[in-house]
């Protein structure tokens, strides 16, 4: 078999993008992703063995427990590679354990979105973390200074809803995000950025309170929403957002999201729901390679069924030859309208591979065609070859 | 930002590791039959095998956790044109046979060996039960020494007793390689010491296929409230379809573990960062009012904090980025060393 170099002309690289949609709706502190109902399993009180709204990242672990299945659990030996789990922090990794002792994991390994209330001068690291991804973003918009005359993150009360990167992939699609709030099921706001530039701006209901304010910043690579609007989106009625009855708040964008893995108990505000909506970012590099078989290319074969049956092929030997037969003829499988007399040779091949080789001829890839395909000494063929890294 | 580039030093400064990343996988009975009535099993129109799920398989949560079928040799004493599904039982047993055991001089299928010891001859096993486990279990190979399978064989199809268990007893330092599909062992009863003549079957590590003799099943054979005979495994292989002879072999599955393993490979890049290299910065925080900013006098050691490392390629593109979880202090007076390890 022969080699065939490929061109500049015959590798192209692309790069593929999808969009995954996500939605997350949040009513009396559970979160449900994209409409999935709460399944009860025979052995767990979820099948996929993480709540609702979580992602279950190897998706092992279905319907299991303890007792009655076993569960499925990740383990390495320590030796001199290092290699622990992420639990075990580098202190245990070195001192509890000795060389040739089992470290294990557990699975399912899970993930969802979380809410991080901060109430006026509180404490909160997860946003002074964010201070530099903040005010590098100014020059989209002033709202995402940390500190400035819109208000000052570090001390201004503020509601942080982190999305992790699984959900989404590279990163947000800008415009995609929305949020809904809805009290008895009735909407009250409609957070959107139409713009894509990050700002989260109330949209509607058309006339409502704050309509056309900036209630936050959207940091879409890094899967954060900062919000700070703090205007009463609904009249007059103050309820328990912040699970302390004698402290009772009017809605507002400081409380989208209460019950998502906030800790907020289940039955605190039963008349509250929320729905926050978008668009991942996945990026997908292709690589497409055309193999051509030109004209008199490819049309012989060392395959033992492309010689006629029954000839001899063993090689003479002798103290100073060792020689293959010359002379094998071909069979010839040109297609004929009659039995006899059969049709002119030709040298007809079927292609069912083609081998991706380094350039060490190295053999680094196979594609593999779902049916052979007919080569003749006239016929130009083409196969593109696509590969998703 | 560094402006300048290291050269690795192939021969010191890079080092190529293997580690071996494990999980332990139970796979019950209560999984394997009885609590989904059946919805977790498939059984397709060439009727040649059977899938078991972990879940019933019209769910989207659903694995596929094994695939089971029975056959038996051409030249065994159940085989006849009387059989049921004769050709396929031997077909099954062929297929498998030439992937696992391979080939003789003659050009003829090997059928699968007692003790593995093709060219003494011995024993052979005609009769077999195929476990075929998902690469979703067992990854890159399952564990040699890991594997523990316990079927009830004795009692009735709706009372099976007589648990026996089957292990690789050894296989974690003996195990052998003269098969086409990589290394194996034989599998023992627990209860009789292992030796050439007491294996109940073979456990293919990298294949993740493990194949028991019929015969470990010596009590009446078959599921519950069959409508074929059952009064032993001999009668059902013979008198009932493959899907059939799975039913009875899931009725009597009482638990399996195993261990599987996934290879992982690094290359580990030793990054060396001598007194003099790296005290400087071009970052442009490095710098306040055009002096340097951690420098109060000009007598001062310069400093630097390293967060970050990058690895080029021969024309100097950036390939990879590695972070560090805290800044690490560099000056004159200390030589930092700092381990990249990249998994693939």
């Amino acid at each position: 078999m022969t080699f065939k170099k490929f061109d500049s002309k015959d590798i192209l690289y692309n790069v593929l993008e999808t969009n995954p949609e996500q939605l997350f709706e949040i009513y009396d502190s559970k979160v449900y992703r994209n409409k999935q109902t709460h399944i009860v399993g025979k052995f767990t009180s979820s099948v996929p063995n993480v709540p609702t709204g979580f992602v279950s990242l190897y998706e092992i672990n279905v319907d299991r427990n303890v007792t009655d299945t076993g569960l499925v659990y990740p383990f390495v030996t320590k030796d001199s590679s290092l290699i622990g789990t992420k639990t075990i922090s580098t202190t245990s990794f070195n001192t509890d354990f000795l060389y040739g002792d089992t470290i294990s994991g557990s699975y399912p390994l899970s993930s969802s979105i979380k809410r991080n209330f901060y109430q006026l001068g509180q404490a909160r690291p997860e946003v002074d973390a964010l201070r530099n991804t903040l005010n590098n973003y100014k020059i989209r918009s002033t709202q995402f200074a940390y500190s400035s005359s819109f208000g000052n993150k570090a001390t201004q009360p503020l509601n942080l809803i982190s999305i992790p990167s699984i959900l989404f992939g590279s990163s947000i699609k800008p415009t995609s995000l929305e949020c809904n709030f809805y009290i008895s099921g009735t909407l009250i706001g409609t957070l959107k950025d139409e713009s894509g530039n990050g700002e989260m701006i109330q949209t509607g209901p058309v006339g409502s309170t704050g309509s056309g304010s900036v209630a936050g910043v959207a940091l879409y690579d890094e899967g954060f929403v900062v919000l700070t609007g703090s205007w009463g989106l609904e009249d007059g009625t103050a309820r328990n957002y912040l699970n302390d009855p004698g402290n009772l708040a009017t809605a507002s964008w400081l409380y989208f999201g209460v019950g998502a893995n906030d800790s907020i108990p289940a039955g605190t505000i039963p008349s509250s729901s929320y729905a926050m909506e978008m668009k991942g970012v996945n990026k997908i590099p292709t690589l497409t390679m055309f193999a051509h078989a030109e004209k008199g290319e490819l049309n012989h074969s060392n395959n033992p069924t492309y010689i006629t049956y029954g000839q001899p092929t063993a090689a003479s030997t002798g103290s100073y030859v060792y020689a293959e037969p010359t002379n094998l003829s071909i069979k010839n499988i040109a297609s004929s309208s009659y039995v006899d007399p059969p049709a002119s040779f030709q040298k007809i091949t079927y292609i069912s591979k083609i081998g991706i080789y380094d350039e060490d001829k190295n053999l680094i890839g196979i594609a593999t065609m779902a049916t052979p395909v007919k080569k003749t000494q006239n016929r130009n063929l083409t196969f593109k070859l696509k590969l998703d890294i | 930002m560094a402006t300048t580039f290291k050269t690795l030093v192939l021969d010191k400064d890079v080092a190529n590791t293997r580690t071996m990343l494990h999980e332990a996988i139970p796979l019950t009975g209560t999984i394997v039959s009885g609590t989904y009535a059946d919805e977790n099993i498939k059984n397709y129109a060439h009727g040649m095998f059977q899938s078991v799920y972990d879940y019933p398989y019209l769910s989207s949560s659903a694995n596929h956790i094994f695939d089971l079928t029975v056959g038996y040799s051409a030249t065994s004493a159940l085989s006849g044109a009387a059989s049921i599904q004769n050709a396929k039982k031997i077909n099954i047993y062929n297929q498998m046979a030439q992937v696992l055991v391979g080939y003789d001089e003659t050009g003829a299928i090997r059928e699968f060996d007692q003790d593995g010891n093709l060219a003494a001859g011995g024993t052979k096993l005609k009769e077999c039960v195929f476990v075929n486990f998902s690469r979703l279990l067992t990854k890159d190979e399952v564990k040699k020494g890991s594997f523990i399978m316990t079927a009830l064989t004795g009692g009735t199809p709706s009372a099976p007793t007589d648990a026996l268990t089957i292990q690789d007893h050894g296989a974690s330092s003996t195990y052998l390689t003269n098969s086409p599909a990589g290394e194996y062992a034989p599998l023992y009863t627990s209860s009789a010491t292992p030796n050439t003549g007491s294996a109940v079957g073979l456990l293919y590590y990298q294949a993740g296929i493990a194949v028991l003799t019929a015969s470990v099943y010596d009590g009446a054979f078959g599921a519950p409230a069959a409508t074929y005979d059952t009064s032993s495994i001999d009668a059902v292989l013979t008198g009932s379809e493959i899907s059939s002879s799975c039913d009875g072999i899931r009725n009597r599955w009482q638990d399996c573990d195993f261990n599987n393993t996934t290879e992982l490979n690094s290359t580990i890049y030793f990054c060396r960062a001598s007194s003099n290299e790296f005290n400087y910065s071009s970052n442009p925080t490095y710098l306040s009012g055009s002096k340097i900013r951690v420098k109060n006098e000009s007598t001062d050691s310069p400093s630097s904090y390293i967060t970050t490392i990058g690895l080029y390629s021969e024309d100097n593109e950036l390939l990879a980025v590695a972070k560090i979880s805290e800044p690490l202090k560099k000056d004159p007076t200390n030589e930092l060393t700092l381990r990249v390890r990249l998994d693939y």
